[in-house]
Formats: C-alpha cells, sequence, structure tokens
C-alpha cells in the first residue's frame, strides 16, 4: 500500500516536472522578459527560482494547466518586484520602472476608470485609505507601515482586504 | 486562524507590500485557494488604476486629515470667543457712553488673551 502510495506519488512528481519545464519555462520566459527590461540573466534566475517554488508547493498545488499557469506568473512577477526592490536599494543601479502583480488596463477605459476609483477612493474610511496610501503608495511593507501607523501589522492586512474590497465592489456598481 | 489570516493577506499580496517571507507564505495558501486565486484576479485588475496621480491624491488625505479636523474645530470655538469679546465689548461701550470706564480696559485685556491663544493655534498647525 504505502509502495503504490509512493509509486503514485513519484509519478505525479514526473508528470509535474513535465508539465512546468515542458510546457511552461518557455511561456514564462517571455512574460518575465518584458519586466525585466529585457535582461536575460535576470529572467532566466526568475524564471528558474519560480519553477523551484512550484516544485516545493507541489503538495499543495492545483495541476489544472489554467489554473497552474495563473499561480505561475504571478509568483514570477512577485519575484520580479522583489528583484526589483533590491536594486532600488542599492543607488548606483539604474532606476527601473516598477513592474505590477496586476495587469495594466485596456488604455481606452482608464479615464472613466480612474475618475470612477478616485471617486471611490474619497468614500472610503480614514484608516482604510491610509492603509494603502502608507504602504502602497509610498512604497512601504505592511511591517514598515505597522510602525508608523501604531497598529500591529493584521489591522493593517485586514484593512487593506476591506479597502479593496470595497473599491471592488462600488466599482461593480457602477459599471 | 490561519486561514482567516491568509485570505486577508490576498490585498496586500496584489498591492505588493507584503514582506518576502509573508508573500511566499501566502503563495503556499493561494496554490489551494480557488477562493483567493479568484480575488487575486478580480483585485489585480483595477491595483493599476490606483498609481494614477489623481487617485494618489485621493488616497493621501488620508491619516493627518483628522488631526487638521480637529484643529479646525478648535479654531472655529476660539474666533467665535473672540467675536463673543467683541460684541460684548461693543454693547459695553454703548452703555458706558464713552471710553476710559475700567470695565472697558479689563475686557480688551480678556480679547486680547484669546488672540494670542489663537494664534499659539496656528502655530501648532
Amino acid at each position: 500500500m504505502g509502495n503504490m502510495a509512493r509509486a503514485t506519488g513519484a509519478h505525479e512528481d514526473e508528470e509535474l516536472l513535465t508539465l512546468l519545464y515542458g510546457q511552461f519555462q518557455r511561456m514564462l520566459f517571455s512574460q518575465v522578459l518584458c519586466l525585466t527590461n529585457y535582461d536575460r540573466q535576470w529572467t532566466e534566475d526568475v524564471v528558474q527560482e519560480t519553477l523551484i517554488r512550484a516544485w516545493q508547493n507541489s503538495d499543495n498545488l492545483v495541476r489544472e494547466p489554467g489554473m497552474l499557469r495563473g499561480w505561475l506568473s504571478t509568483v514570477a512577477k512577485r519575484i520580479v518586484i522583489d528583484g526589483w526592490r533590491s536594486k532600488q536599494a542599492r543607488p548606483q543601479e539604474v532606476e527601473l520602472t516598477r513592474p505590477d502583480i496586476a495587469e495594466s488596463p485596456d488604455e481606452t477605459d482608464q479615464t472613466l476608470s480612474v475618475m470612477v476609483i478616485t471617486d471611490v477612493i474619497r468614500q472610503l474610511s480614514d484608516d482604510h485609505r491610509s492603509a494603502i496610501y502608507e504602504t502602497y503608495v509610498l512604497g512601504r511593507t505592511v511591517k514598515e507601515a505597522a510602525v508608523v501607523l501604531g497598529v500591529p501589522e493584521g489591522t493593517v492586512k485586514s484593512r487593506l482586504y476591506k479597502a479593496m474590497h470595497t473599491i471592488r465592489r462600488a466599482l461593480q456598481d457602477r459599471s | 486562524m490561519e486561514i482567516g489570516t491568509r485570505h486577508d493577506d490576498v490585498a496586500a499580496y496584489v498591492l505588493g507590500v507584503l514582506g518576502r517571507e509573508d508573500a511566499e507564505g501566502f503563495e503556499q495558501h493561494l496554490a489551494r485557494c480557488g477562493q483567493c486565486q479568484l480575488e487575486l484576479d478580480e483585485f489585480r485588475s483595477f491595483t493599476p488604476l490606483l498609481r494614477d496621480p489623481s487617485a494618489r491624491a485621493a488616497l493621501s488625505m488620508s491619516a493627518r486629515q483628522p488631526v487638521c479636523k480637529v484643529t479646525r474645530s478648535i479654531l472655529y470655538v476660539a474666533a467665535g470667543f473672540v467675536v463673543a469679546i467683541a460684541a460684548v465689548l461693543s454693547v459695553v461701550q454703548s452703555l458706558a457712553g464713552g471710553p476710559g470706564e475700567p470695565v472697558e480696559v479689563s475686557s480688551v485685556d480678556q480679547a486680547g488673551g484669546i488672540g494670542y491663544q489663537q494664534a499659539s493655534l496656528f502655530e501648532h498647525v
């Protein structure tokens, strides 16, 4: 029984490896290349790290290709942002445009959406607004912002969550 | 407890403001949480808009504002006092019928005192 479970596990592992390196490595490379200012070495490192993280999470990872693709590109972007942060910390490096985990929205809709979102932001509570301001706008991590705001990290996280939830709902109501 | 906390992390994660360790922990959760994957997609559809200058400006009217509101209301009260004293003064003046009365001098001092208080409030702003 134990042997069979191990054999099945090994088979799944092999499948995952084939999927990761066969199907997703190239896709990730071209996605990440755009985010790293076409730095091929950096891109290669990010792709490798992403695939290693997928491998480490293989017990949890949903194998459905769509979900897997989404997870991989999300993680790859986060790793680029981490890299971007440490590059920014070294002043001699060339300044880079920070990539976002988020996708860029359609240009044509952007002006209208900005007006709507600005209106929604004004209606947020001060706590929720300042949570986004002290983290996202000022480029601080949750931990750093918690110190500035004098509240626990968990509070900053849940304020951010409630704020984003409110914005999303308001945007849905208006569209 | 752990699950609730992780669900909340999705917003901080989309905004890119979780530290590296927290982000890796969240990714572990994200791998098996369909709800977070859905919310992640929804949140990131509008996150870039928060970078727009007018959205940033709206976000910046945050933590500092309540202090301003309080200070402003104190100033209103102080200004109200000054107006009230001035009104009392003019009534006293018209009743007394002329300058030089001792009552009026003390009232002027009082009014001056409130005036100074207001000036020091402005310095704190």
